[in-house]
């Protein structure tokens, strides 16, 4: 079908055709409706779109104290990194002293003296009693050679030996 | 200065005529004050091509008479505001209104996707139907226009049935003017296709 024929017949495209007091009852419905919705020309302002503003505005006054009680009550902390490095470098020799460790573990005292239902008995001594202890007993504190590091200028990590 | 000022389009002088098939301006100034007389002039003027778009878009059925009414009163709504200066006809101006409406109503699925077909309505044109061949055609369109995309359909019930030029449909269908005219071309292939299969079935 060409359209020099198609558009001719389109004209037989049924279509719906008003009743006849449809136009008396439109303007019934305009004059009823208009009574409260057309003033001066000007359309009322939709309520939507009133709630939305009213949404937006009470938005940004709670983001706004949200933000002025999140300013005033932040804590002024110290710097968690160091703010200067010394740049020269250096060697580091030292020497750290170490306390002997006492002879026998708590396990080891623990086996010994097994827990009872008694009371361990309690040994009264007197300061004369109490022997001194002698200089052999008693273990001289070791020296632990700490490790001696170079550190390269500008290295972080540096080289350690033992 | 007036004259050049018209000249240039900076501003246009109130038209005293309507165009062509229009309402007369001093009926559609009495009706933006909401004279009673001059509305029911208003809408006797304009209810048929009105009715005529909204059953070829949306099916025939009662509910074209509901659509035409909201029509009616969203215009009514907006007349006040309507400038007898604008570059759109009244016709065009309520024409558009009634696009939207459809477009709203299938939004909120108070109406079906797809135009209605119905058998035979009272409300219908006598004259077509009543011989058995153009029956057929009537009924063949029914169904064409039913598998269209609305847009298109739209497009081609503007530019075939109520004579609109490419920018008034644009305008309507508040789309460019290149679209409407891949609308209309796919429409017309569209419609064609279909009506010769529906022939051939028949």
């Amino acid at each position: 079908m060409t359209q020099e024929r198609l558009t001719p017949s389109v004209r037989h495209w049924p279509a719906e055709v008003p009743a006849e007091d449809f136009a008396e009852r439109a303007v019934s419905a305009m004059l009823a409706a208009g009574a409260t919705s057309r003033t001066n020309g000007v359309a009322p302002p939709k309520r939507t779109r009133r709630w939305g503003r009213l949404v937006l505005l009470a938005a940004f006054v709670s983001a706004s104290a949200w933000g002025a009680y999140r300013e005033v009550s932040r804590r002024v902390e110290a710097p968690s990194i160091a703010l200067f490095e010394g740049d020269t470098p250096r060697v580091v020799a030292s020497s750290l002293e170490f306390s002997a460790p006492r002879s026998g573990g708590v396990a080891e005292r623990a086996a010994a003296a097994p827990m009872s239902d008694k009371p361990a008995p309690v040994r009264v001594v007197s300061r004369e009693q109490e022997p001194a202890p002698s200089l052999e007993s008693v273990t001289p504190p070791k020296r632990v050679p700490a490790p001696r590091c170079q550190c390269a200028p500008g290295f972080v990590v540096c080289g350690c030996s033992d | 200065m007036t004259l050049a000022l018209v000249e240039n389009g900076l501003e246009r002088p109130e038209p005293t005529q309507a165009p062509p098939g229009e309402l007369d301006v001093e009926t559609l100034r009495a009706a933006q004050k909401g004279d009673r007389a001059a509305l029911e002039r208003f809408v006797r003027h304009y209810q048929t091509p009105v009715f005529a778009f909204l059953s070829r878009l949306t099916g025939r059925g009662a509910h074209v008479d509901d659509l035409a009414q909201e029509v009616f009163l969203r215009a009514y709504r907006a007349l006040p505001r309507y400038e007898l200066r604008s570059e759109a006809r009244l016709s065009t101006w309520l024409l558009s209104i009634a696009f939207r409406l459809v477009q709203d109503e299938r939004k909120r699925r108070r109406l079906p996707l797809a135009p209605w077909v119905e058998e035979d309505s009272p409300g219908s044109l006598p004259s077509p139907d009543k011989v058995p061949e153009q029956r057929e055609l009537a009924r063949a369109f029914e169904r064409a226009a039913a598998e269209l995309p609305e847009e298109q359909l739209a497009t081609f019930l503007l530019t075939e049935l109520h004579g609109l030029d490419t920018a008034e449909v644009a305008r309507v269908t508040n789309t460019a003017q290149g679209t409407v005219k891949t609308r209309l071309f796919r429409a017309r292939t569209r419609l064609r296709e279909l009506l010769r299969a529906i022939w051939e079935e028949t």
